[in-house]
């Protein structure tokens, strides 16, 4: 057989089917019969089709729904007698605000009862039929004895959307409960089996959105109360377009029931629903069965204004049960008590502990922590009745629980993952179909063995293919290869898709818990790969898209160097089989380079990635948003290295683009504008990058949400541009309130988390609290080595952090080897000009410095300046405290003439980058100022220290100790340069605040009086007294606490005896020096 | 159009979109809007002086649409995360997937089955397109189109039925 034949007598085949859609369905066979003749292979084709059609059931229905005409006819309500299409209603039951309810008798095919719901007139009702539509098939699965069955759907003749249910006689739960006086246990029981029955519901993947008490009726049966969920599907397509405001406000009502709506649902408007959503709402439904009333009542929120009612929802605490009961009117108390066949005081304890905790579990706020579904509400509910301890519990033993919570979700996800495999199979929709299909063939073909032939067929069929479109032979080759691909491995493919969805659905958030991940990656993942790579051998581009599918799940799953290995080989073969410019072969390019990265290979990722954003350049265009990420990922590639001046330029240009081509608030341009500000914080421009900053993470908050993982990313870069500012206490604060979010979203050891609690740390060391700090650094570094390897950036990060607390507390000899360990790991990590390694070598140098070993430490700083110099540029703050430290060094060895230019170098920089009040200016001006003093030159040293008296009084007031400081030493400088008279008052103003202290330093308060008392001594016979008086209290005061013949001592008794000379007073001189066991007849020069 | 043609432009995609994703089943990561700002921008770039008329704006939608949907599907193939670790985004490419019951796969397979059918049955092809991509009715189809809603709907039955045999053949593949 030719491909030609083939294919002509499918064209054939393909006209008599054509020929048949217009006939009635009976008189096909016939005319079919008779155009095909005796041809069977034509007849086969045929059939095909129609069997086809038969099949194709649900298959691209769902794309559009013809309902009736868009003209709607004005309202005329249905009333009892009326025909709604096969039903004639008998009796209305019930009116809302949603419509009317209807018993109506059905007459064809079946004669039975069943209820009618007629929804008002507002609207559109093709999109109302066609929601239901497109849910149908999913309703029609539902089979549980305590669900309604929504049967039907349609528009009535006046253009009104009607759903026909299975009725139910019965009354809603909750009034049930009170007329048979329920007590609680039972109560409890009727709320699991209404679990039970939602998690059926789920299974199916059909979500409420408006369970209450008037959707939750009990009919009784065999004298047993049996509860009957109703309206199912009927919200979810009366609600379809909530998305849209307008109809929001207009149609109130339809939104479900404030009291029983989730928070999720009054925020998102309806787009962002789940099935937790329903399990918020049986929360409500069992607050209420137990305590008579919902959490919210439904009169405040009522009266609320619409923004307000969300907000109450949303940010409102939930009263426990047991507190509720102790807020309501004892009036209606006795009543609620009374209903349960019990009295108040039996109700309260009922209630409190794990009732409340149960009823506190649904109705979370964030839905992560509700139960994850219905059936672990009723399993808890059920170890309540059965008197075990239930899973939910008090929030004070949270910690523990947040753990076992968290693995159990895990558990849960994969489950999950299971069922949504499964239901995908069944649901009937377009691609579950397709997927369905594949499956079965895949079945049949492996037991018909006819591989080859269906090979050739292909491989026929692809060639036609190709030989018919010559034109685009670039374009077909893919094609082909995708076709060729899906059809030689649709069996093969078939089984690893389940095991691949599996780890998708598996791999996100939930599976933080390192623990959990290295279970699923040790007996999931790692069987896995052998097979994968020997089954696949005869399919290569099937094999890679598993691989790409097992990297990115990997990635996920933090265990990056098993994803590189995946991700490469599957780049490789892509690359191998498929062309350069492939979107798979790109595709696959981005994952190896973004492998790499995760584990700090930044220079590697970067060739990849600058390789990707050329491809994509060129194939794509500039502005694409693929060669935006492309872009974005090479920059970061630089900005990691360390090169931000290079990046810099790179991220503007992408956030621009992105700016005018996604908008401003897309979370592209957001990452664009993150990585932009970051490289600008990096590069010491602090102050420029913390608005841009703080405006990204604003925006994420609004756009992605408080705790989104780029969110939490933005608010650390924000937080260390205020950090980098000195502004510690306010870092402080959001660090906190990062580690905190980040060990609820992602678990204690993930990177990110780690990184937090290491930031947290840093603020609090840099507000002096070291000792505070360094467990936190040692516990973040001890983890970081467990996460993520001895010699990750972020390991060493962690290992300096260490280093510097204990460093701080003055353990220089025991924090030396460590910052020797970081930056030999560092420079051989990230190469001798990182800033990191840098940062490693200060660390290392400091601590010698520390300990007293100039010399030794002279070099290192001033290899630290020049690199700086270098990567930083001259006038960088980092540049310039590396050249303060040198300096410094230098001056320590007492080289002052040496280091006082580089001083002055410096303070200058500083006041024209920093500015004059910074506190690093203030610290080298004083350095500055010191060593001029320390040469000598009093007169040039003294204005020095009145400016930093000055500013430091402006900048920090009058009694912090660095102003002090500055005073003393400016009024030691004046009295050094013989300035009497201007010192006197210093030393006074000093002096009085000493005095002022409590409890008092006396010897800080007796060199005060030291300084007094000699410029009193200078300033003339009538000063004479003062200062003798104040000499005699410093040497008594010397005497006392650092012995009599201490060099101090005997400074001041010489000049106390000097002045005492002056006053011509010799035999007193004489005594005091012998006093102080100085030569009595030597005058001393004191000073 | 109206005198903002890019603003007409921007409310009927708006419409169509919603349209096509109201049809849907399940959840959606890609919200109407954000299929209509791609939509909008892929065809921001041409003139709006080339649609002349609405059936030539409604095939400019159709093959826009067509290639947002197979761009995400692509996307899906790609890192779908762009982890935000430390300070800088190691970001891939973060677009929003369609639909995370439909396997970008069959997305891919199905766009592939519907150009061939186009280049056997180019009218039933640009049908499809329509009513698939485009997401219009019947009605809007066969105004499009400028034939019968009659042949609009045979058209449409039949391309079910070939789309799904190619697709989903009963048991191998059907040309043997």
């Amino acid at each position: 057989m030719t491909t030609d034949t083939s294919d002509s007598k499918d064209r054939r085949a393909e006209e008599i089917f054509a020929a048949t859609l217009d006939m009635p369905t009976e008189d096909r066979p016939a005319v079919i019969e008779n155009a095909c003749g005796d041809d069977s292979d034509l007849r086969r084709r045929v059939d095909a089709l129609a069997g086809a059609l038969q099949r194709a059931e649900g298959f691209l229905a769902d794309a559009t729904v013809d309902g009736p005409s868009e003209t709607e006819i004005a309202a005329v309500g249905e009333k009892p007698g009326d025909t709604i299409g096969r039903y004639k209603l008998l009796e209305k039951i019930g009116e809302g605000g949603f419509g009317v309810v209807f018993t109506a008798e059905q007459q064809k095919p079946v004669r039975r009862l069943v209820a009618i719901k007629v929804i008002k007139l507002g609207m559109d009702t093709r999109e109302v039929v066609s929601r239901f539509e497109a849910e149908r098939q999913a309703l029609a699965l539902m089979d549980h004895p305590n669900i309604a069955k929504v049967l039907d759907a349609g528009a009535t003749d006046t253009g009104r959307p009607y759903f026909v249910m299975e009725l139910v006689r019965g009354c809603p739960i909750t009034d049930y409960a009170d007329q048979r006086k329920l007590s609680t246990v039972d109560r409890v029981a009727l709320a699991s089996q209404v679990c039970r029955a939602v998690q059926h519901a789920h299974s199916k993947g059909i979500i409420h959105r408006d369970l209450k008490p008037t959707n939750v009726l009990v009919t009784v049966t065999d004298d047993k109360p049996v509860p009957k969920v109703i309206d199912f599907g009927i919200a979810k397509a009366t609600q379809g377009r909530l998305a849209d405001h307008t109809l929001y406000t207009a149609h109130r009502q339809l939104i479900g029931t404030p009291q029983y709506m989730s928070p999720e649902q009054a925020d998102s408007y309806g787009s962002d629903i789940d099935t937790r959503t329903d399990v918020y709402s049986l929360g409500v439904l069992l607050y209420e069965l137990l305590v008579g009333t919902t959490p919210f009542d439904a009169r405040s929120l009522r009266s609320a204004a619409h923004e307000e009612m969300r907000r109450i929802i949303r940010d409102d605490e939930v009263p426990r049960l047991s507190t509720k009961l102790n807020t309501m009117a004892a009036d209606s108390l006795g009543t609620i008590a009374t209903n349960r066949s019990t009295d108040l005081k039996k109700l309260n304890q009922s209630v409190k502990g794990e009732l409340d905790w149960i009823v506190m579990k649904a109705l979370e706020k964030d839905r992560t922590r509700r139960y994850e579904t219905a059936a672990a509400m009723a399993d808890d509910l059920n170890r309540y009745l059965a008197g075990e301890a239930v899973l939910a519990g008090p929030v004070s033993s949270l910690y523990r629980l947040k753990k076992t919570a968290r693995r159990y979700r895990a558990a849960f996800a994969v489950a999950a993952a299971v069922a949504v495999v499964l239901l995908v199979g069944i649901s009937g929709t377009t691609w579950g179909l397709i997927r369905e299909s594949r499956l079965r063939v895949a079945a049949e073909s492996a037991e018909k063995k006819a591989d080859t032939s269906e090979k050739l067929a292909n491989i026929e069929r692809q060639d036609a293919l190709v030989q018919k479109t010559e034109a685009d032979r670039q374009k077909q080759i893919a094609l082909t290869s995708e076709q060729d691909t899906k059809a030689k491995a649709a069996e093969a493919k078939a089984t690893l898709d389940f095991f691949t969805t599996l780890l998708s659905k598996a791999s996100p958030k939930q599976t933080k818990d390192a623990a959990v991940s290295q279970v699923l990656v040790d007996k999931l993942i790692k069987p896995a790969l052998a097979t994968i790579d020997s089954q696949f051998k005869e399919q290569p581009l099937v094999r890679a898209s598993i691989q790409a599918t097992l990297a990115r799940t990997l990635l996920d799953l933090g265990r990056y160097d098993l994803a590189e290995q995946q991700a490469k080989a599957a780049y490789d073969a892509r690359q191998h089989l498929l062309p350069a410019d492939h979107p798979d072969t790109l595709a696959a390019l981005g994952g190896y380079a973004g492998a790499i990265k995760c584990q700090g290979r930044y220079a590697e990722a970067e060739r990849l990635d600058k390789q990707l954003w050329d491809t994509r350049r060129r194939v794509q265009g500039d502005d694409h948003p693929y060669t935006l990420a492309a872009l974005n990922n090479y920059a970061s590639a630089i900005d990691e290295q360390g090169r931000y001046a290079e990046a810099e330029p790179l991220l503007k240009q992408c956030w621009e683009a992105r700016r005018r081509v996604q908008g401003d608030d897309h979370p592209d341009t957001l990452t664009a504008l993150n990585s932009y500000a970051v490289a600008i914080e990096a590069q010491g421009r602090y102050a420029e990058a913390e608005p841009l900053l703080k405006q990204c993470w604003e925006a994420r908050r609004w756009v992605q949400g408080d705790d989104h993982p780029f969110t939490l990313a933005t608010l650390n870069n924000y937080a260390s541009a205020i950090d980098d500012q000195g502004r510690y206490a306010e870092a402080e604060r959001l660090d906190k309130q990062l580690w905190d979010a980040e060990r609820r979203v992602q678990g204690d050891d993930h990177p990110d988390t780690l990184m937090a609690l290491g930031n947290y740390a840093n603020a609090i060391g840099a507000q002096g609290r070291h000792a505070e700090a360094e467990p936190l650094d040692k516990q973040s570094w001890d983890a970081c080595r467990r996460v993520m390897g001895d010699d990750h950036p972020e390991t060493l990060r962690a290992l300096k952090n260490y280093a510097s607390a204990i460093h701080a507390q003055g353990r220089h000899a025991e924090a030396e080897p460590l910052f020797k360990q970081c930056w030999d790991a560092s420079r051989r990590v990230m190469g001798d000009d990182h800033p990191e390694t840098l940062l490693a070598l200060r660390n290392y140098a400091a601590a010698i410095d520390a300990q007293g070993r100039h010399a030794e430490a002279e070099p290192l700083f001033k290899q630290l300046w020049d690199a700086r110099r270098r990567v930083q540029g001259d006038d960088n703050p980092q540049a310039l405290a590396a050249l303060n430290q040198y300096a410094n060094v230098i001056a320590a060895k007492g080289n002052h003439a040496e280091a006082e230019p580089l001083l002055k170098q410096c303070w200058e920089a500083r006041r024209r980058v920093q500015g004059d009040d910074h506190t690093d200016t203030l610290n080298t001006l004083a350095n500055y100022a010191v060593d001029i003093e320390a040469q000598g030159h009093h007169a040039q040293a003294a204005p020095l220290f009145k400016q930093l008296w000055d500013a430091r009084r402006r900048k920090l007031g009058d009694d912090h100790p660095d102003t002090r400081w500055a005073l003393t030493t400016y009024a030691n400088v004046l009295l050094d340069n013989q300035q009497f008279a201007d010192a006197e008052p210093l030393f006074r103003q000093d002096l009085e605040r000493l005095r002022g202290l409590s409890p008092q330093d006396e010897l800080q308060e007796a060199n005060a009086e030291y300084g007094l008392g000699r410029c009193l001594a200078h300033l003339g016979p009538d000063h004479a007294t003062e200062a003798e008086s104040l000499l005699r209290e410093v040497v008594a005061s010397r005497s006392k606490h650092l012995g009599p013949h201490a060099a101090p001592t005997t400074r001041s008794a010489g000049a106390l005896a000097d002045l005492l000379d002056g006053e011509h007073l010799p035999e007193a001189a004489a005594k005091v020096r012998a006093d102080a066991g100085m030569n009595p007849t030597t005058a001393a020069t004191t000073k | 159009m109206t005198e903002d043609p890019l603003s007409a432009v921007y409310d009927a995609l708006r419409k169509l979109a919603e349209q096509r994703l109201a049809a849907e089943r399940s959840s959606h990561t890609l919200q109407a809007t954000a299929l209509v700002h791609e939509v909008y921008l892929k065809l921001a770039g041409e003139s709006p002086d080339r649609w002349k008329d609405t059936a030539h704006f409604y095939h400019a939608a159709a093959e826009a649409m067509r290639r947002v949907l197979i761009d995400h599907a692509r996307a899906r193939a790609q890192l779908k995360r762009g982890g935000g670790r430390r300070i800088t985004f190691n970001e891939a490419v973060n677009v929003a997937a369609i639909d995370d019951a439909a396997d970008p796969d069959d997305i891919l397979a199905l766009d592939a089955a519907v150009t061939r059918l186009g280049e056997i049955y180019p009218e039933i092809g640009q049908v499809v397109r329509f009513r698939f991509y485009a997401g219009l009715t019947v009605e809007q189809t066969a105004a499009a189109m400028n034939i019968s809603q009659r042949t609009i709907k045979r058209h449409w039955t039949f391309a079910r039925a070939w789309l799904f045999q190619r697709l989903c053949p009963e048991s191998g593949p059907s040309e043997k």
